[in-house]
């Protein structure tokens, strides 16, 4: 690999600031750096197993996609925006289904930002004045490892110049004491949550002067963001999946809180365009996520592996994701049964089970492009060497190519 | 894979990887941890004693400011005597007078880790590091040397920082700039502190 300085696109921080020396990665973490360091164990284009031409492989897929009835996209998370807005074209043409992870993951409180429900900020007001960190139903030491050392917590800049001792004050709620949980020492509060809701209702009679549940942590944590001026809420999915759909009292909360002091939320962190993909198809659309382009209409059973299981789908057009190894069992024991044609640079799960496979590339190494950060800041990244094929033009191919 | 680290100024930096004892420093030896890494956990401290404080010195010290060893009190000699800017052979009287004997017997016993070990030690277990760049952060001399830099969370822009992020886990490169090396030392552990996987510990517990 060539030295040089890149974008990593391990996770939706996509730290700018990665060297890549003597084959040596520097600064990025483990994550990040484990892709850098085996960037060249690459898949070959194959059909049914079988090695072949790159060419073979990309007609392949497109006879397939054309003789398809009901397609869906799904994956498209680690791709750049640009091969994203080819796909969701793609699906247009079709008249396809198209999904990212988003459904299952925080694709809900994308949607409430997006739809302004809920205040949201920078990582980079974040580092320069947030005083209240607060970490809800998530593990960034694990999930998003550089999260607090370069955007939040420990950062000196700005306003807060004096460091994580005096001018930050780190909240973590969550079920068990988590890696983040323990840095939570001096100037710090640590809530041992058993109901999200209850939390939540916590937060909102301390705010009515009431003593509620949890009142001792709520009484401090909304004193302190008196104090703070600026604060920050990062949701994860043990806040989403623990308020389970029910986020009127949480919007609620917020804005009470803002009735005291500037208090934002951004969620945690995702794959690293989850965040793009689900602002490019609220543009275009109207809905973030499990669209079909048949109905015009988003709705929850046009979720990927709603669609698996109810065999509503015959082909399934799966585009930089692993779905084999995130989805159930159940589903995958069906998504088998159905023709794929998968577009990812390294051999997985889903490359086993795929009619057709078509190498493509990573972005940061061998593809540039723009990606969205988990606040919303679009980040332009350029590649350190020259692909033959990126998925754009993967993508663009098969646009061309499909009747 | 675990390194020790050397931790004295006028000592050569080198670095050991845990096949050979580790350097004692406290009353207890650690070599019998080698064998079992296991107990090398920090959370129970099993067979980390607590460092040589002045105090225990100085009670088996004769006590009688007699000023032969070139200090002004037996207490400063004893503080000297830890921070190895003194040797035991300075105190004639412990060694001429035959009453101070079991005296001397006691502190050779006591100090015997601290004359072996020639260094404090950092411990770095990357089989725990997830590369999270806290430890970078957070360093005093890191924020002071490059504000710009690690001081505001990114990767370093200084040739020589202490620590440095190298393939997803936290290396060493340059010990001496630390603020517990030195005549003067500050017993910093703001990246211990900072490290919830406990990658990064000092021998002193």
């Amino acid at each position: 690999m060539p030295d040089g300085m890149s974008t990593c696109t391990g996770c939706s921080c996509l730290c700018p600031d990665i060297v890549i020396k003597d084959s040596k990665i520097f600064n990025a973490c483990r994550k990040g750096s484990s892709i850098f360091k085996h960037q060249d164990e690459r898949i070959e284009p194959s059909i049914e197993g079988k090695k072949v031409k790159f060419e073979e492989a990309l007609n392949k897929a497109i006879d397939i996609i054309s003789s398809s009835e009901k397609l869906a996209i799904f994956g498209l998370d680690t791709i750049p925006l640009e091969a994203q807005e080819v796909a969701i074209e793609l699906a247009k043409k079709r008249k396809a289904y198209i999904d990212d992870n988003s459904a299952f993951c925080l694709g809900d409180f994308i949607e409430l930002i997006l739809k302004g429900d809920l205040p949201t900020t920078t990582l980079d007001d974040v580092k320069s004045n947030a005083y209240v960190i607060f970490y809800w139903g998530t593990d960034p030491y694990n999930s998003l490892s550089r999260h607090l050392s370069m955007y939040t917590y420990y950062p000196r800049a700005g306003k807060r110049q004096r460091g994580y001792e005096e001018d930050r004050y780190l909240v973590v709620a969550d079920v068990r004491e988590s890696h983040t949980a323990k840095l939570v020492k001096k100037n710090a509060k640590f809530i041992k949550v058993e109901s999200d809701e209850a939390l939540v209702e916590g937060f909102l009679s301390s705010m009515e002067g009431k003593a509620g549940k949890y009142y001792e942590e709520t009484g401090r944590i909304l004193k302190e963001m008196q104090r703070g001026k600026f604060n920050v809420i990062f949701g994860g999915l043990g806040l989403k999946y623990g308020l389970n759909g029910k986020y009127g009292r949480f919007i609620e909360m917020i804005k009470k809180m803002n009735e005291l002091a500037e208090v934002y939320f951004i969620p945690a962190g995702f794959h690293a365009n989850m965040r793009g993909f689900n602002e490019l198809m609220f543009e275009k659309t109207g809905s973030i996520n499990r669209y079909s382009f048949e109905t015009e209409s988003s709705a929850p059973e046009y979720e990927f592996s709603e669609l698996v299981k109810n065999d509503s789908i015959d082909t399934a057009l799966i585009v930089g994701s692993d779905p084999a190894n995130s989805l159930p069992f159940d589903v995958v024991k069906k998504l088998k049964e159905i023709n794929i044609v998968l577009i990812d640079p390294k051999p997985s799960l889903t490359s086993k089970i795929a009619e057709v496979v078509i190498p493509s590339a990573i972005t940061g190494i061998d593809q540039g492009g723009t990606m969205v950060r988990s606040d919303g800041v679009r980040i332009k990244i350029e590649p350190l060497l020259e692909g033959e094929y990126t998925d754009e033009s993967i993508l663009q191919k098969i646009l061309e190519g499909v009747s | 894979m675990k390194i020790i680290l050397p931790p004295h100024p006028t000592s050569i930096i080198q670095l050991l990887i845990i096949s050979k004892p580790l350097f004692p420093i406290g009353r207890g030896s650690l070599s019998h941890l080698v064998n079992r890494p296991e107990e090398l956990n920090i959370s129970e401290n099993k067979g980390l004693e607590m460092p040589i404080t002045p105090m225990e010195v100085y009670k088996l010290l004769p006590k009688t400011n007699c000023k032969k060893c070139g200090e002004q009190t037996c207490m400063s000699f004893a503080f000297k005597l830890i921070n190895r800017e003194k040797k035991l052979e300075d105190c004639t009287p412990l060694f001429e007078e035959k009453k101070y004997a079991g005296q001397l017997k006691e502190l050779q016993k006591l100090l015997e880790p601290l004359q072996e070990a020639t260094e404090t030690g950092l411990i770095v277990d990357e089989d725990l590091c997830v590369g999270c760049g806290n430890c970078v952060v957070v360093c005093p001399v890191h924020a002071a040397e490059d504000p710009k830099g690690m001081g505001s969370g990114f990767g370093p822009t200084i040739e020589d920082p202490i620590l440095r992020i190298e393939d997803g886990v936290v290396k060493v490169i340059e010990m001496m700039k630390c603020r517990r090396y030195g005549k003067n030392r500050v017993l910093c552990v703001a990246c211990r502190e900072n490290c919830p996987s406990d990658a990064i510990r000092f021998l002193e517990g």
